[in-house]
């Protein structure tokens, strides 16, 4: 089932960023992502802001050795998405500044049609990247500590961290499990005769029965099995927890993350300048001689 | 010509992972026509992934394992010889229906792949992926059921409403409705009282003597030694010998493959430990091992 995972998956190396808090690794994210959607002036500004943090990222992904082909994978089903982007912003009537064509009708191309679709698809590969990223260096269990420790301030209004986050680790504690039941399944049903693979929309659907309804009686009777063996153990939702696995933070912690305040304060800089400081985008296209877009 | 022939396959687990796993290697062994196959060896010495290949949902990394006509691997030399010599096409090497038909397969907890509304429907599921029609396919599920012990007041009941020894039943019924010509069974009596055990296991003999080649993976020496022919012995991932179930705990290495002895040879031994003066080598059953015994007291 090695194709089931859309969001990437843990591969167990030991490098520095495996090694990294999660609990910063997760805040990183989540700064960086928003950092990819400030606003950064023209098109070319967009595009260098942009093409600096694409190589950061990268360096940050051989660094902790993501696999390459599984990202490319899960980019390649975004084809859907690019080709519906560029109907609404390139083919269907758009305001523009850049002429490619006008026809005789007055049907008009322009060229920030094709800029901003780039620009957006741009985005979203590097959101992809920072997703996987995360989720191939940090255990599925170390990313819900870190979720319960950023949970943990809303228990002063009495929000119920600890249940959220227990529902979060079963959650993830039974993908494994369900996905190890749901192979089994599917090779005594294939030794039926199933195939998976074949068929169109009505034959599919039959087939997909064959899975579903067994896992679904086996989902039923383990999570019952579960609560039982938790009450029997004295598990109580509204007992303060500990657990087996503390984060600690090292001096590494603190290097990566001047590291990420550096790379996000350049961009915050760049997005400022770009936005309240009239001339900037001569100013940096008069260095990098570019024509201005 | 062999029924099966393992053909030196290895099998690799997340072979482009970094935690890739060797679950064979270099396997090679034959199964005869009518051998009642007892497939023994250490909990994840890969008996579960041998067994996948024998129907085509593993396909050995290296080597192939041939089964009838049916070639299953996925080397792709072995694949382009194959083709050249024995004139087959890419797809005999994807489909593998008319394989599954004749290999059944059950693995751990059958009751897993019930899933239609009554025992019948569920029964003729198999049959009817295989390309019979309804009567036929009702027929042959009536028979199954005949064979299991499940009578004619459960066909109309869901699958889910009777008890696990019988669901059990239900779902070998399911996979012997197709009338394979080879059974495997992995493990087929996890979980079972020792009642449902003895009813599983004399319903697998009786199949084998109705001519199906039997091959079931087992922890169970008991069972070994009163229902095989010969016991197949894996070790590591690989291979160690195939010797009949005498041969295999007359041996005195037994332990280096974790296997358990037998009430009966472990009695034997004793017997030799202490000194009992008669030859008992040659006593392989309970009665003969009473007649040496007896001989001592002039009987
Ligand atoms: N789907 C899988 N992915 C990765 N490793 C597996 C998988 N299935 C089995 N293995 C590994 O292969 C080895 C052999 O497994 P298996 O054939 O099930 O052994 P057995 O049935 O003899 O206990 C085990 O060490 C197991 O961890
Ligand atoms: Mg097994």
């Amino acid at each position: 089932m090695a194709n089931s995972n859309i969001l990437g998956k843990y591969s167990p190396y030991n490098t520095i960023i495996h090694r990294l808090d999660p609990r910063f690794k997760l805040f990183s994210l989540i700064l960086l992502m928003v950092v990819t959607f400030l606003p950064y002036g023209n098109y070319t500004n967009r595009f260098l802001v942009l093409g600096f943090l694409t190589i950061i990222i990268a360096l940050i992904m051989i660094i902790g050795k993501v696999s390459f082909k599984s990202f490319f994978k899960s980019l390649s089903s975004m084809w859907v998405m690019f080709i519906f982007l560029l109907i609404f912003m390139f083919f269907l009537p758009n305001e523009g500044k850049y002429l490619i064509y006008q026809f005789e009708n007055g049907y008009t191309l322009y060229y920030d049609g094709l800029l901003n679709v780039g620009h957006v698809i741009l985005r979203l590969i590097l959101m992809v990247a920072l997703t996987i990223i995360l989720t191939s260096t940090t255990l599925p269990m170390d990313i819900t500590y870190a979720l319960e420790w950023y949970l943990t301030p809303l228990r002063v209004v009495k929000f119920p961290t600890q249940i959220v986050s227990l529902t979060i680790s079963l959650a993830l504690r039974f993908i494994p499990t369900l996905l190890n039941e749901s192979n089994r399944i599917m090779n005594a049903q294939k030794s039926r005769g199933v195939d998976y693979n074949r068929g169109f929309l009505m034959s599919k659907i039959r087939s997909i029965t064959t899975l579903i309804i067994p896992l679904l009686v086996s989902c039923f009777s383990r999570s019952d099995e579960l609560a039982i063996a938790m009450e029997a153990r004295g598990y109580d939702p509204y007992k303060k927890r500990s657990h087996y696995k503390t984060l600690h933070f090292t001096y590494r912690d603190l290097l990566a993350i001047i590291f990420i305040l550096l790379v996000a304060g350049i961009m915050i800089t760049a997005s400022c300048f770009a936005s309240y400081v009239p001339g900037f985008d001569d100013f940096l296209n008069s260095i990098f001689n570019i024509p201005t877009w | 010509m062999s029924l099966i022939n393992f053909n030196n396959i290895s099998f690799i687990y997340n072979k482009k992972d970094p935690n890739h796993y060797d679950a064979l290697k270099e396997v090679s062994f034959n199964i005869e026509k009518g051998d009642f196959i007892a497939l023994v060896g250490h909990t994840g010495s890969g008996k579960s992934t041998l067994v996948q290949t024998l129907n085509g949902l593993l396909l050995p990394t290296s080597g192939y394992t041939k089964v009838l006509d049916f070639y299953v691997t996925g080397d792709k030399e072995i694949i382009k010889k194959l083709k050249k010599e024995k004139r087959l096409k890419s797809k005999d090497f994807k489909k593998f229906s008319n394989l599954r038909k004749e290999v059944g397969m059950v693995f751990q907890f059958p009751e897993y792949q019930l899933f239609s509304e009554t025992i019948i429907k569920d029964v003729m599921f198999g049959p009817l992926n295989f390309g019979m029609n309804e009567k036929e396919a009702k027929e042959k599920a009536i028979e199954a059921l005949n064979e299991v012990g499940i009578d004619e007041s459960y066909y109309e009941k869901s699958p889910f409403e009777i008890s696990g020894g019988e669901k059990r039943r239900v779902a070998i019924a399911g996979i012997i409705a197709s009338s394979p010509s080879i059974l495997v069974l992995d493990e087929p009596t996890v979980g079972l009282d020792p009642n449902g055990k003895k009813e599983i296991l004399d319903l697998i003999k009786k199949i084998h003597e109705k001519g199906t080649t039997i091959i079931i993976v087992t922890h169970d020496m008991d069972v070994v030694m009163e229902y095989a022919t010969k016991v197949a012995v894996l070790k590591d991932s690989r291979f160690i010998k195939m010797v009949t179930p005498n041969e295999l705990f007359n041996s005195k290495d037994l332990s280096n493959y974790s296997l358990e002895i037998p009430s009966f040879y472990k009695f034997k031994r004793y017997l030799d430990e202490f000194g009992f003066k008669n030859d008992i080598s040659n006593a392989n059953t309970i009665d003969e091992l009473v007649d040496v015994i007896g001989e001592n007291y002039g009987k």
